[in-house]
């Protein structure tokens, strides 16, 4: 088999990657800081689709990536107050019910607010037609998506290693109560945090409506991928969240073109071999859940 | 806490009874009431016609359900101005099967169960069609597989005495258009199906048109109904070097995989074509990215007075243009109706009858008939080319036929179709 | 004796109301395989929460056994390979094994790593089932088969098959109950309040944890043959972690600490389900909202609610 065809596949699966990268570093800041496994990301991700779509008639792609995330982010914050912040302290049994609910929930309001068909959903008129990469011809919009999510990662990376707030949240991942008893208000970080984690869900949601267009079950799709990355990479952990990400997008890519009926059994299998194992994970930290 | 006397046990005791008894009760007034407020109850029961219609209002086919259910209802109407068939007025009762089987199965026995229908209208996944007719079988009721495509709904021992397809067999669709591609683009395909009976048999009755063409299968793919990233299986199909890639994919599959088609460049490298496309998908595709060759049921381009007369009252009645899938709506019910009418009763089996060798005007230039041993309506087939940019004037205009075969060259003979329908 | 007066009583009283349900049933617009529905539900619901009440063990994967089992009953059932009086039994021994040796692989991880695990092996079940064409039917599912006789008695008809069923929802009851009464019960308590404490004392937590996981499979197992032959078809969305939810939903929002909590849950999740459905396809938006509601508010469910105050 030819290496341009496996070369492709790879690059094709860092690309795909690149999603479940945003998706995981979302999950994985609110399950290290809250102990809280949000089971509404997905739902979140596809809001941020849905609310792409009605910026974007106004203010165009650009307008919808700046705007639409922000306001997933804002309706997180409301959620996490009104109701995540109910279950801390509690069985983090708790907040995986809660958000199931939740998620079962929203997905009906995306169905009451927009209709239970897709709606189309078009990249920008520069970024819609391909690039010739000699072992293939790629669409110029998924190498836009790749580079603007690697330098969301250098930003991310940046915020959490060299600012004070984002050092603050690392610190609360690592111990939250520690942090609270250090003088910090945790009622304000969580919040924060979790404002942060359903921003970059929503702001998944915007990049990825153009690619495979916009249904209400599109958060179906990558909520399992997504808790897959952050076993994989571990809970937590920022690169973890990168590595799993791409080695997930990956494997998926590899065993379509070598093996494509196992394509999704796979990703459920490294789930469980990761969790018996080593739960957790590539970079994670020991005993966080048990 | 067992064996605790006094009033506080006996007080939570009772609250408790009374909660199960409370639930209990809304069970079964629940149950009652969506009896009830569903439909007429059975006083009315002689006075009319209940009919169940079946299609999916949410799931990767939503689209596709919303049409055919608004072409039936049309069909009612114009019974119901007329007085309604065998006399009676037609009341329709309509449940979401959401593109799922196993949700059909539980609608299903709903409307007959609690409902009381004698007749299923509708359905879009062949799936669902094929759970739905081993479910109508067992109960004795007349089921109109709408837009079910695969062949196994009359073909083999799938096929049942209570179903009737009022639209083309995949078979149908393949010998309609893979002729066509295979004169004009080339023998050497990949293909891309999705994985369950539609998509196999749209895959197999291809195949075996290419063969008979000298063809050659250069790579094939299966892929999940619901799959949204076609990236890596066109990747695949791109290294493969086929002159067409056949997808046999519907719905939101299939809008996803076209406009990847175009992102990754391979237009301009293949053709494209599948046994069906329609309006309700090309439109969510643009009129950018709509391209390649499809087997089409019927279009509204097809030339015939029943066409345009039926066009008309669509666009009256709903604002819009009707894809093939609101004029197999319509005729699956009308032709129901048109049994009751002529059996000149709602019995299930005598309609049956009434429809077995019945022939009628299908709205195309010939005539169409209910075939007796499989219950295929045999029809005119088309092949539909996709227009695409400069060339689409009306944004609802966006196929063109191409090709047209008659029912009888294209559909299963007596000899390829060894399915025996059960005894009435 | 393993059930008290009181056990008895209600569980008559309840077996009562629900022996008159075909008889109701369709006088008021009904049907009667809608209260079989419920009964079957009750019986995973019943059988789920002895993992989830009884011992506090989250699982998002029965819906695999539920699944095995349906799937089994079919293939069994299929061209008359063996008889009905054969293919249940087998269908929940097929069950119960699956349960034991995923049980003893996974059991000794826990809290959430548990649950994802649960969610692993019920999605590796439905893939499987969604592409072994050939065996399962994939995503047609399993048709060709259909309930006849059971040990010479009809169960074809809706009303037999209603009792039918209603004999093994009397038969889960008792056990259940009788199960929570006993010591082995009350030691899931103790590893349910405790399991440090638990460990100090010397029961071996994890044998009891996997004995849990195991019987409540079962129970699931039970009502999954049960429900492929109440639609005469088995599908792959049998064995989604959805559907596991759904258990899970009947479970809390009936009541955990409740013993008829979960049959609670289960009518109210048949109720919700069936008529909203009338009239609107969104039921899921009032179905999850009440769940979100008793997950924050309710954690003790309906039947909480009754024992003092208001559950908290």
């Amino acid at each position: 088999m030819e290496l341009s065809l496996l070369l492709s596949q790879l690059f094709n699966g860092i690309a795909t990657g690149m999603l479940y990268v945003l998706m995981a570093m979302g999950l994985t800041i609110i399950m290290g800081t809250m102990g809280v496994v949000n089971f509404s990301h997905g739902v979140l991700f596809a809001f941020g689709a849905y609310f792409a779509y009605l910026i974007a008639e106004k203010a165009g792609f650009f307008g919808a990536l700046l705007m639409a995330p922000v306001v997933v982010g804002m309706i997180g914050m409301v959620l996490e107050r009104g109701l995540v912040a109910r279950v801390y302290g509690k069985d983090p049994l708790y907040g995986l019910l809660l958000t199931f609910g939740l998620a079962m929930a929203l997905e009906e309001v995306i169905r009451i607010g927009w209709g239970t068909a897709g709606l189309p959903f078009s990249a920008p008129g520069f970024l819609s037609s391909f690039i010739d990469l000699k072992i293939m011809f790629y669409p110029a919009y998924r190498l836009a998506v790749l580079g603007f999510i690697l330098l969301l990662i250098a930003a991310l990376w940046f915020f959490l290693e060299r600012t004070t707030t984002g050092k603050i949240v690392r610190a609360g991942i690592q111990d939250s109560v520690m942090v609270g008893i250090l003088g910090v208000n945790t009622k304000a970080l969580f919040t924060g945090v979790f404002g942060l984690g359903t921003f970059l869900a929503g702001l998944a949601g915007v990049l990825a409506a153009p690619m495979a267009g916009i249904m209400p079950t599109m958060g179906d799709n990558v909520i399992m991928p997504s808790f897959i990355v952050i076993i994989l990479g571990g809970i937590g952990s920022f690169w973890g969240s990168v590595t799993g990400g791409l080695m997930l997008g990956i494997i998926v890519s590899l065993c379509i073109q070598f093996v494509p009926a196992v394509a999704e059994l796979s990703m459920y299998l490294v789930m469980a071999l990761v969790l018996l194992v080593r739960p957790r994970g590539l970079f994670g930290e020991e005993g966080l859940f048990e | 806490m067992k064996d605790e006397k006094g009033t506080k046990v006996s007080r939570r005791n009772f609250l408790k009874l009374s909660g199960i008894s409370a639930a209990g009760a809304a069970g079964v007034l629940g149950g009652g009431l969506s009896g009830v407020l569903s439909g007429p109850r059975e006083v009315f029961a002689k006075e009319e016609l209940k009919v169940g219609i079946l299609d999916p209002y949410s799931g990767p086919y939503a689209d596709s359900g919303r049409e055919q259910t608004n072409g039936a209802l049309i069909a009612v109407d114009e019974f119901n101005r007329k007085g309604g068939a065998a006399g009676r007025l037609v009341t329709t009762f309509q449940e979401d099967t959401a593109t799922n089987p196993g949700t059909a199965v539980q609608k299903g026995k709903k409307l007959i169960d609690e409902v009381g229908v004698k007749y299923i209208v509708g359905t879009v996944a062949s799936n669902v069609g094929l759970a739905v007719s081993a479910l109508c079988q067992e109960k004795k009721v007349i089921y109109m597989s709408v837009g079910c495509h695969s062949d196994d709904i009359t073909v083999g021992d799938k096929a049942h005495r209570y179903t009737f397809r009022p639209t083309c067999s995949n078979t149908m669709l393949a010998r309609a258009t893979a002729s066509y591609i295979a004169e004009k683009f080339g023998k050497k395909w990949y293909f891309i199906t999705s994985d369950y009976s539609w998509g196999h048999t749209g895959r197999d009755a291809f195949k075996k048109v290419l063969a008979a063409k000298g063809g050659k299968v250069v790579g094939e793919d299966l892929t999940p109904l619901g799959t949204t990233d076609y990236s890596s299986y066109l990747l695949k199909v791109r290294n493969a070097r086929p002159d067409v890639v056949i997808v046999s994919l519907y719905g939101n599959d299939l809008v996803s995989c076209i406009k990847q088609f175009n992102q990754f460049g391979m237009r301009k490298e293949m053709q494209i074509g599948g046994p069906l496309n329609g309006l309700e998908m090309a439109r969510v595709i643009g009129k950018d990215n709509n391209c390649g060759y499809w087997g089409m049921p019927w279009d509204i381009t097809v030339n015939t007075k029943g066409s345009k007369t039926f066009t008309a009252n669509y666009k009256a009645k709903y604002g819009k243009l009707p894809s093939w899938r609101a004029f197999l709506g319509y005729v699956g019910m009308q032709q129901l109706l048109s049994g009751i009418d002529r059996a000149k009763s709602p019995d299930p089996k005598k309609v049956i009858v009434a429809l077995e060798g019945h022939s009628f005007d299908g709205l195309k230039a010939n005539k169409s008939y209910w075939r007796d041993w499989d219950h295929q309506c045999i029809q005119d087939t088309y092949c539909g080319r996709a227009k695409s940019g400069a060339e689409v004037k009306d944004p609802d205009d966006l196929f063109e036929i191409v090709a047209m075969k008659k029912g009888d060259e294209v559909a299963h003979t007596r000899a390829e179709n060894p399915v025996k329908l059960e005894a009435l | 004796m393993i059930w008290s007066k009181k056990d008895i009583l209600w569980i008559g009283a309840v077996g009562g109301l629900f022996a008159v349900l075909p008889l109701l049933l369709p006088k008021i617009g009904s049907s009667i395989p809608v209260g079989t529905e419920i009964m079957i539900w009750g019986i995973f619901a019943t059988g789920f929460n002895i993992l989830l009440g009884g011992t506090g063990i989250l699982s998002f994967g029965h819906a695999a056994f539920f699944g095995l089992a349906g799937y089994a009953t079919g293939l069994l059932i299929l061209k008359d390979r063996l008889p009905l009086a054969l293919a249940i039994p087998a269908a929940v021994l097929g069950a119960f094994l699956a349960a034991a040796l995923i049980g003893a692989l996974i059991i000794r991880k826990r809290g959430i790593y548990f649950a994802m695990l649960t969610i692993a092996f019920g999605q590796m079940f439905y893939f499987i089932a969604s592409q072994w064409n050939s065996l399962t039917g994939g995503l047609d599912g399993l048709t060709g088969f259909k309930r006849t006789v059971f040990l010479g008695f009809d169960i074809k008809p809706e009303v037999n098959f209603f009792y039918f069923v209603f004999g093994f929802f009397l038969l889960t009851l008792l056990f259940v109950r009788a199960l929570l009464n006993s010591s082995i019960g009350k030691t899931l308590v103790a590893i349910r309040e405790n399991v440090h404490r638990a460990e100090f004392l010397g029961i071996d937590v994890k044998k009891y944890q996997h004995f849990a996981f195991v019987a409540s499979a079962t129970f699931s197992g039970l009502a999954g043959a049960l429900y492929a032959l109440l639609l005469n078809f088995a599908f792959p969305e049998l064995l989604h972690w959805k559907t596991s939810g759904d258990a899970v939903l009947m479970s809390v929002i009936g009541g955990m600490r409740a013993f008829f909590g979960p049959l609670v849950g289960a009518g109210i999740f048949v109720f919700l389900r069936d008529i909203i459905s009338t009239y609107t396809i969104h039921w899921a938006l009032p179905l999850g909202a009440i769940f979100v509601v008793f997950v924050l508010f309710f954690q003790k469910g309906i039947l909480g609610i009754f024992e003092r105050g208001n559950g908290r």
